[in-house]
């Protein structure tokens, strides 16, 4: 509706009329023309609801509250936890303190791929790590025809050890591969999250960045990306074990292991090496790694046992199984029978405690 | 002089009557005395000064000539022909003006397109520079009680019966004299002589506070304001 009014104050683009009907009103300055003071202009009456702006404001507002709250509380049990799985695919799972999985992502193209393919937002942490195994299987990344290796880190964010244990994580891993018919390679490792926050910052798995950290430290030169290449191919390349790359940092866990067994186990994680060591990297590895004067001897001990590893909690069905392990590769190396001794000794000392 | 009421009363009296058209031209002389003495910026007398007799004149002149569709209201068109009149007249008496500028006269109009055209000019272009005079005086007589246009904005009302009220409370303010006098004296709305003579609520008036003072000066000072007090359909005084 046109309206008409006597231009009384020229501001910018606006300008002040008085209407007929006695308003006082701001309207845009007609772009035609010289407007002056004291001309009559017309102009539209603006239509609609006069508050509709601020309708709009209010109504946007109130959208972005209802997301925000929705993601939010989806969010809400927050992440106590991050769980890194290296296969080749590197995915990441936030844990929540009550060990349920909050999200997962892939850190790379394998990995998002897999996570796009399964659904662990809600599952108990073994569950989804069960499901991850079972797809990379699925997939080829975990074959029988390679040597595999997984590597799994788990930070705590706050320090405080939450309701993840790592066995059970340790026991989805192995009951998934022996269902499938496959042995690897499996290392689980607590790690700082700072460490994790550096990984983060240079776009890798934890787990890789770990790798990373520690063969510079070996002064280890990776060829190709550490970002993508798939772990039991590194290892292979390289002839060594990434268990004894990983496992041989910790400094003070030489002792206590009857004692602090908690902790240690806190600290160190799980490292289990292949079985089947059909390829001979692995022993290549150890001989590189028995070589070394500086080696504490229970580290060495971890690693002779094909499956068994220091401060690895009683496996509650694998005792027979790495009996059996034992004696086969008792006769391997001379220092490697002592280590036997030593280690069933501390196995007695710990049943003991038990 | 009412804006509204003339309108009427000047197409009644176009009409042909006779009595109105007395009745009119004496009720106005008080509006052709402002305007006569401000021209020649001294104090005319009726009956001594040649100058009223010729603003009357052409106060009867206006009526006749007066056309409702050009956009000036009847007041400030009478003023603008009173005026045209008076200066001819100053140039007569002096002459010193060797050309008269006269209005077509009366009955020959047709005999001058162009003169007429060249009158509707000036009249537009006057009209304007007066309109917009006047806006400029309002806006700094609004300053001095502290009322911007921006204020009146703000707070005049969306509604046309609010508005109704509040100017109806501006015109009762206006009738009445001390109210007025005290207004104008201490800037400030008697609003407890205002609620009580027009019942409006105090809470409405206050909030159209500086509305209310924006028209009761337009109201007081009707014939500083010609343009803009026609223009705005205020309620009938009185």
């Amino acid at each position: 509706m046109e309206e008409r009014g006597i231009v009384a104050k020229i501001k910018g683009k606006s300008c002040i009329v008085i209407t007929p009907d006695g308003e006082f009103k701001k309207v845009p300055l007609p772009g035609s023309g010289l407007t002056g003071i004291g001309q009559e202009i017309t102009f539209r009456k603006k239509r609609g609801v006069p508050y509709l702006r601020h309708f709009m404001v209010a109504a946007s507002m109130l959208l972005v509250f209802i997301f925000a709250g929705r993601f939010y509380l989806g969010q809400a049990p927050e992440a106590s936890a991050y769980m890194t799985i290296d296969i080749n695919p590197s995915i990441e799972l936030a844990v929540a303190s009550d060990g349920k999985v909050i999200s997962g992502s892939g850190l790379n193209s394998d990995g998002r791929i897999i996570i796009s393919k399964i659904k662990v937002k809600g599952c108990a942490l073994p569950e989804a790590v069960e499901l991850i195994i079972k797809q990379a299987m699925a997939d080829h990344f975990l074959s029988s025809e390679q040597d595999n290796v997984v590597l799994a880190t788990i930070t705590f964010d706050n320090g405080e050890a939450a309701a993840i244990d790592l066995e059970s994580v340790y026991g989805a891993i192995r009951e998934s591969m022996d269902t499938g018919g496959l042995d690897a390679e499996v290392i689980i490792k607590p790690v700082q999250p700072e460490v994790r926050q550096e990984a983060i910052k240079s776009g890798v798995s934890t787990g890789r960045f770990l790798l990373l950290q520690k063969s510079a430290e070996k002064s280890i030169q990776f060829s190709g990306e550490l970002g993508t290449m798939n772990l039991g191919e590194m290892e292979r390349e390289k002839k060594m074990s990434l268990i004894h790359l990983l496992q041989d940092t910790d400094e003070e866990d030489a002792t206590g292991i009857g004692e602090e067994k908690k902790n240690i186990y806190d600290r160190r994680g799980i490292f289990v090496e292949r079985n089947n060591t059909g390829s001979k990297n692995i022993p290549g590895a150890d001989k590189t790694q028995d070589g070394k004067d500086d080696i504490p001897d229970n580290r060495k001990l971890g690693k002779d046992n094909g499956k068994i590893n220091v401060n690895e909690h009683d496996l509650k069905n694998g005792d027979e199984e790495k009996d059996s392990q034992r004696d086969n590769s008792g006769g391997k190396t001379k220092d490697k029978s002592n280590d036997k001794d030593e280690r069933s000794g501390g196995e007695q000392g710990r049943n003991g405690n038990r | 002089m009412h804006p509204v009421q003339v309108e009427e009363n000047i197409r009644k009296i176009k009409e042909g009557d006779r009595l109105l058209r007395e009745d009119f031209l004496e009720n106005n002389k008080t509006f052709i005395h402002k305007i006569a003495c401000k021209f020649t910026r001294r104090l005319l007398e009726w009956g001594r000064d040649d100058e009223l007799a010729v603003a009357l004149m052409a106060l009867d002149e206006a009526i006749d000539r007066f056309r409702a569709d050009a956009g000036v209201p009847f007041p400030a068109y009478a003023r603008i022909v009173i005026l045209s009149r008076l200066t001819d007249h100053r140039r007569r008496e002096n002459r010193s003006a060797s050309v008269e500028v006269p209005l077509p006269q009366q009955g020959d109009e047709s005999s001058s397109a162009e003169f007429s055209k060249a009158w509707e000019v000036y009249l537009l272009e006057t009209a304007a520079r007066e309109r917009e005079e006047e806006i400029k005086e309002f806006a700094e007589l609004l300053n001095g009680y502290g009322v911007s246009f921006e204020d009146l904005v703000k707070c005049s009302p969306r509604h046309r019966d609010t508005r109704r009220s509040l100017m109806l409370a501006a015109a009762e303010l206006t009738k009445r004299e001390n109210l007025l006098k005290e207004f104008r004296v201490k800037k400030k709305l008697p609003l407890m002589e205002l609620e009580n003579c027009t019942g409006i609520s105090r809470k409405t008036l206050e909030r159209g506070r500086k509305y209310i003072i924006a028209i009761s000066l337009l109201i007081s000072r009707q014939n500083d304001f010609l343009h803009m007090s026609s223009y705005l359909r205020l309620p009938v005084q009185g």
